[in-house]
């Protein structure tokens, strides 16, 4: 097993934090890489949406919707249920579980293209598409026990978050000027590990942070934030087999449904249900899911997958 | 005056379902020749993790035997 260098970055970031190393990346570098990160991912996708576009993009898209209504429903009764969170804290958390992490699809992509796994180049449309269902029933869940919400806040958030905006406007922009894209590559598309290695290594650091604060709860969520996952990527891999996408589509697609938000929900949350537990979502999603995803459940993807596919073919 | 600690069987059953699902996930990716080393170690954490919290969180209440709980939320 081979580590993947972008990932020796996010180790890095946790052992520097872990040995209490005194350095961390400028709060503006940090948000730089970020959006250069959505606007690359929505620019490649864009590209590949106008070489390759047709009516079947238009069914996958409405199955990956279902998707992202389907995973805040399970995540909410785990959490209630299971984890007797309380609605409003279980709905934010189911909130931030049906919802994708761009960070943790970027990884995912790194390395199919590391392993050179082809894969369906239009899937930024489906990280686009998988960022607001979940806000939406998580708000629902939440206001079904009369909670009231400031709806114009949450819908603003909802469409107009910093990830929405950039990456539907770099699929676009992608769609639309394909054939400029020469000009802009060297940045967006040539850089694009070695901006997503900086990128993890902040968030190797970030994640030990939030590990540190789980306290009383920390098994439970602990649990949660590896079931959730588990779930989520069965699901999407059962959903990308069905929708007859190549092994690097499914293996693409489990990990959407894997990944939780770290970025466009806790903003979105937190501007609807203020008074929600977010730093419990969020070191969860943050401190436990994407460290698992990117250091177990990747890796664990791409292997049952690929072995799924050798035995079918 | 800290919060006694909460695990309720539920929680441990769910936590030893997901540690050994990873650890069947392990053997599995094994047989198939591919390392499972992350995911069996995982596995061993998460069951450990909350078999300590359930008896960690029991021995505070004094009995094994767990007591209801009621939802830490909101909406009491």
């Amino acid at each position: 097993m081979t580590l993947d260098i972008v990932v020796a970055f996010f180790l890095l970031g946790v052992c520097a934090r872990l040995l209490k190393s005194p350095f961390s990346l400028p709060e503006s570098l940090y948000k730089s890489l970020t959006m250069m990160l959505m606007l690359a991912i929505g620019l490649k996708g864009g590209m590949a949406l106008a070489a390759h576009a047709s009516s079947s993009i238009l069914w996958q898209s409405l199955v990956v919707i279902t998707l992202g209504l389907m995973l805040p429903l399970i995540a909410f009764v785990l959490a209630f249920v299971v984890g007797r969170l309380g609605r409003i804290n279980a709905a934010s958390l189911a909130a931030h579980y049906g919802s994708v992490s761009v960070g943790t699809y970027a990884v995912a992509v790194a390395v199919l293209e590391n392993r050179q796994i082809p894969y369906e180049a239009y899937f930024p449309l489906f990280v686009v598409l998988l960022e607001m269902p979940a806000i939406a029933v998580g708000l629902w869940l939440a206001n079904a026990s009369g909670t009231s919400t400031n709806r114009r806040q949450v819908l603003h958030e909802v469409f107009f978050n910093q990830g929405m905006v950039l990456m539907t406007g770099g699929l676009l922009i992608g769609a639309f000027c394909a054939d400029q894209m020469t000009r802009i590559a060297p940045l967006f598309i040539d850089l694009f590990p070695a901006i997503l290695a900086l990128f993890l290594l902040e968030m190797g650091m970030v994640a030990a942070d939030r590990l540190r604060k789980l306290k009383d709860s920390i098994s439970f969520l602990v649990t949660f934030a590896i079931a959730m996952p588990l779930i989520g990527a069965a699901l999407g891999s059962v959903m990308g087999y069905g929708l007859g996408l190549s092994s690097g589509g499914v293996i693409l697609l489990a990990v959407l449904g894997a990944s939780a938000s770290y970025i466009a929900v806790p903003a979105a949350m937190r501007a609807a249900l203020p008074q929600a537990d977010h730093g419990m979502s969020i070191t969860a999603s943050l401190g436990v899911t994407f460290p698992f995803n990117v250091i177990v459940g990747i890796p664990l993807y791409i292997a049952l997958v690929e072995a799924f596919f050798a035995r079918a073919s | 005056m800290r919060t006694p600690t909460v695990h309720t069987q539920h929680q441990l059953v769910f936590g030893f379902t997901v540690g050994s699902l990873l650890i069947l996930l392990a053997l599995l990716l094994n047989i198939l020749g591919e390392s499972g080393v992350a995911s069996l170690s995982t596995g061993i954490l998460l069951i450990a993790l909350n078999v300590t919290q359930y008896l960690l969180a029991n021995s505070q209440a004094g009995s094994l035997i767990p007591v209801p709980v009621q939802a830490q939320g909101d909406d009491k």
